[in-house]
C-alpha cells in the first residue's frame, strides 16, 4: 500500500533529520509539504559539510584541469568505456534503473494485445504447457479467450463469460472484479521495485531481446522477471522451484498500444446460445435509489462513485480501481488473523495489502484498491492505520529465543505451499501452547482448543495473542522474515498465567 | 605559469569558493548529502566551460546550482511541476525569499497553536524523534504523527497566504 500522507511526512522529517536527502516521488500535496518542512528547517543551525569535502571539491577541480590538458586520450577511453557499457547492458546502462523504466512504462501502457502460456517444469526437467490465454486490454476493458474457446469479458459495462462448448453466455457480476489481476502488469512492476534485484543476463524471448532481472524477496527463494529491452515491458516471469515444480508465464506475442477492434468488448449472443444471468447487480444512478432496492442506507465518501451497483442487501460503490462494498453486518466483527489490526472509533479495523474492513453503524465495509485509505477516511474520519513501530514484545515476561536459520526454513516451506497454518498467529499461538502443556507432541483435539485463542492486538509485524485458559495468559508473536501478508508468525515471548 | 602554481591558485580558489556556495545550497535543500550532492555536481558542470586561470564568479555557481536543484525536485514529481512554495525556496540570492528568512517563518509558525508550534520546534527544529517528542510532549506516537500532519498542512497554507500577500502588497 502506499504511504499515508503522514506517514509520508513522518518519512520526510526522519530523512532530513539525518541530513540525507529525501528520494522519494512526490505528488503536489507532499511536494508542498517537503517545501514546507524545509521551511522550518532554515531555524535550525546548517549541517556542516564532512571534513573532507573541501578536499573531494579540489579532486574534481584538479581532475577537470588535468583532464584540459589531454582532452584527445581521456575523451577517447571515456567513449571506449560508454561504447563497451551500452553495447553490454544496453538501456539499462543508458537510461538508468531498468525497472525504474518498466515501471513508467507499465503506467504508460494504455492497451495491448498478446498471448501468455502458462507452462510447468519439474525437477526431471520434463515441461508441459499448462494454460494459453489470448488477451485484449485496452483501459479498463479487456478480454481473455481461453484455449477451450472461452471467452471473459469486462466491457465497463458488463462482464460476461461466453462458454462456447455449452453454448451458454453467463452474465457476471461487474465488481468487484477479481479476473483481472490474474494478469495484471501493474503487479509486477510493484513487485519488482519493492523487492531488491539485479540484471543477471540478456536473452532472446519469444524473438524478442530481453533483460532478465532476478528478484529476491526478503526471506524468499529468488525468482526471475524478463523485461522487453525495447519496449521496457515485463514479457516473462519465472516462478522459484515451488513443491518441486517452476512455472513460466511467457507473453509468446505482445503488442503494447495498439487499436483493438472494439467489437471484441460488445456482448453478442449467438443464435442457439442461452443467457444465465447469476446475480449481476443492478446499475442506479443515485444512493437513494440504491438504499430503496437494498433496504439499507449505506455510508457514503465525499467523492462521488463512478457507478453504483446494487445487488441483494449488497450496495457497491465503484471508483475505477477501487471499491466500496456495503452489507448490513450479520455477526460480531472477526478480523482475519493474517491481517494487521488498526482502529476505527476504538473498534478493529482489519488491514489486508489495499483492503480495508470494519464495521461500522450496522454496516460492514470493505474498501479494496489504491484509493481505499483516502476514500475509507471520508467514510470515518478517526480511521488510524496500524502503527508497526509499536513494539509489544517488550512487554513479555518470558523471552522465547528464536533459531533464524529455522525460520528462514520455514518461511520456504511456507512460500511453498506448505503448512499455510503459519501465516495465522492464532494457530501459531495454539501450537506453541498446547506444546508447553503436552511437551510429546499433539495428538487429536489439542488440550488448550482453538476457541480459546483470541487476537489482543496484531499491527501486521507484531501480535499479542490473549489465551482463555491453560498455563500461559499471553503468547507475543512476531513476522521476523517478512513483513508483509505472506510472512511466518513466531512466538518470542509469554506471560504464564499467575 | 608553472603547474605547481597553478594548482596553488586552484586550491586557493577553491577554498574560497565551496562553502559560501555550500551554505546557499544547503539554505535551500536543508540536507547535508543533497547540499554535497549539488556542490559536487555545481562545480562538475561549470569547469568544464571555463579555460585556467579564468574562474566561474559565485553568481554564475548559484545559479547553475539553483537549475541542478530545480531539475533534480522535478524528477521526482508525479506532475513534473514545481508547486509554489518550492520556488520560493528557488529564488536567486538578490531576488528576496521570504520563505528562506528564519525570522519571517517564525512568525508565520506563532499563527499556529501552541501545540503544533510545540511538535514542529521538537520535531524539525530540535530535530527529535517521533518517539522523543512523544514523550515530551505526553501523547501517543501516531497521536505525534496526526499533529505534526496537521501543522505542516496549516503552515503550508499561511506560509502561501503570506507570501501572496506579499505579492499583491
Amino acid at each position: 500500500m502506499r504511504q499515508t500522507p503522514e506517514q509520508e511526512l513522518d518519512f520526510m522529517i526522519d530523512t532530513l533529520n539525518k541530513e540525507q536527502d529525501p528520494k522519494m516521488e512526490l505528488h503536489d500535496n507532499s511536494a508542498g509539504m517537503l517545501a514546507a518542512v524545509r521551511a522550518v528547517r532554515t531555524l535550525r543551525k546548517p549541517a556542516e559539510p564532512n571534513s573532507s569535502f573541501g578536499q573531494r571539491i579540489y579532486k574534481i577541480l584538479k581532475a577537470d584541469s588535468q583532464r584540459k590538458r589531454t582532452p584527445v586520450r581521456l575523451a577517447a577511453i571515456a567513449a571506449g568505456v560508454i561504447l563497451v557499457l551500452a553495447l553490454t547492458f544496453g538501456k539499462s546502462f543508458l537510461n538508468g534503473d531498468v525497472v525504474y523504466a518498466m515501471e513508467k512504462a507499465v503506467l504508460q501502457l494504455s492497451s495491448y494485445q498478446g498471448t501468455l502460456e502458462m507452462s510447468t517444469e519439474n525437477l526431471a526437467g520434463e515441461k508441459w504447457m499448462v494454460r494459453k490465454v489470448e488477451i485484449w486490454s485496452e483501459g479498463e476493458k479487456y478480454a481473455l479467450r481461453q484455449t477451450d474457446g472461452t471467452l471473459t469479458v469486462n466491457n465497463g459495462e458488463q462482464k460476461f463469460q461466453v462458454r462456447a462448448k455449452d453454448q451458454e453466455i453467463a452474465i457476471l457480476p461487474l465488481v468487484p472484479d477479481y479476473t483481472k489481476r490474474g494478469f495484471d502488469l501493474h503487479d509486477e512492476a510493484e513487485k519488482a521495485k519493492q523487492y531488491s534485484h539485479t540484471i543477471v543476463g540478456q536473452e532472446n524471448i519469444a524473438g524478442r531481446e530481453t533483460i532478465k532481472l532476478k528478484i529476491s524477496p526478503p526471506g524468499g527463494e529468488p525468482y526471475h522477471l524478463w523485461i522487453d529491452a525495447e519496449t521496457d515491458l515485463p514479457l516473462q516471469l519465472q516462478t522459484a522451484v515451488q513443491n518441486a515444480l517452476q512455472t513460466t508465464y511467457t507473453f509468446v506475442s505482445f503488442e503494447p498500444n495498439v487499436q483493438i477492434d472494439s467489437q471484441i468488448f460488445n456482448l453478442n449472443v449467438p443464435e442457439g446460445f442461452k443467457v444465465v444471468e447469476q446475480d449481476p447487480g443492478q446499475l442506479v444512478n443515485t444512493i437513494s435509489e440504491a438504499s430503496d432496492i437494498s433496504k439499507f442506507v449505506p455510508l457514503v465518501p465525499q467523492n462521488s462513485p463512478l457507478r453504483i451497483f446494487v445487488f441483494k442487501e449488497r450496495i457497491v460503490l465503484d471508483y475505477g480501481d477501487t471499491t466500496i462494498i456495503e452489507t448490513p453486518a450479520q455477526e460480531p466483527f472477526k478480523p482475519a488473523g493474517y491481517g494487521a489490526w488498526g482502529d476505527v472509533n476504538g473498534k478493529p479495523l482489519e488491514v489486508i495489502k489495499e483492503r480495508l474492513r470494519w464495521q461500522q453503524q450496522g454496516l460492514e465495509i470493505i474498501v479494496e484498491g489504491p484509493q481505499s485509505l483516502e476514500l475509507a477516511r471520508q467514510i470515518a474520519p478517526d480511521l488510524v492505520l496500524p502503527d508497526k513501530d509499536t513494539e509489544f514484545s517488550s512487554q513479555a515476561k518470558v523471552k522465547v529465543s528464536v533459531d533464524m536459520e529455522i525460520v528462514k526454513a520455514d518461511q520456504k516451506q511456507v512460500d511453498g505451499g506448505h503448512t499455510p497454518w503459519q501465516l495465522d498467529p492464532l494457530s501459531v499461538a495454539l501450537t506453541f501452547v498446547n506444546l508447553q502443556v503436552t511437551p510429546e507432541g499433539i495428538v487429536g483435539e489439542p488440550e488448550i482448543p482453538y476457541s480459546t485463542f483470541e487476537i489482543g492486538n496484531n499491527n501486521g509485524v507484531e501480535a499479542i495473542i490473549n489465551v482463555a485458559e491453560g498455563p500461559i495468559s499471553k503468547v507475543y508473536l512476531k513476522r521476523l522474515v517478512r513483513q508483509d501478508e505472506s510472512g511466518i508468525w513466531s512466538v518470542i515471548g509469554y506471560d504464564p498465567r499467575l | 605559469m608553472s603547474k605547481l602554481k597553478e594548482h596553488q591558485q586552484l586550491r586557493q580558489w577553491c577554498n574560497e569558493s565551496w562553502p559560501e556556495l555550500y551554505r546557499y545550497i544547503y539554505k535551500r535543500v536543508q540536507n547535508r548529502e543533497e547540499a554535497e550532492d549539488v556542490t559536487q555536481d555545481t562545480y562538475a558542470r561549470t569547469l568544464p566551460k571555463f579555460t585556467f586561470p579564468e574562474f566561474p564568479s559565485s553568481a554564475y555557481l548559484k545559479t547553475v546550482a539553483l537549475n541542478i536543484i530545480r531539475d533534480r525536485w522535478r524528477q521526482r514529481k508525479v506532475r513534473g511541476i514545481q508547486v509554489q512554495l518550492e520556488e520560493a525556496l528557488l529564488v536567486a540570492e538578490n531576488d528576496v525569499s521570504k520563505v528562506l528568512d528564519s525570522t519571517w517563518v517564525e512568525e508565520v509558525m506563532k499563527q499556529l497553536s501552541w501545540e503544533q508550534q510545540t511538535v514542529l520546534k521538537l520535531r524539525i527544529v530540535e530535530g527529535y524523534s517521533r518517539a522523543e517528542t512523544a514523550q515530551k510532549m505526553n501523547k501517543s506516537e501516531d497521536a505525534v504523527r496526526g499533529l505534526q500532519y496537521r501543522a505542516i498542512q496549516n503552515l503550508r497554507g499561511l506560509l502561501l497566504d503570506n507570501l501572496k500577500g506579499a505579492d499583491e502588497g
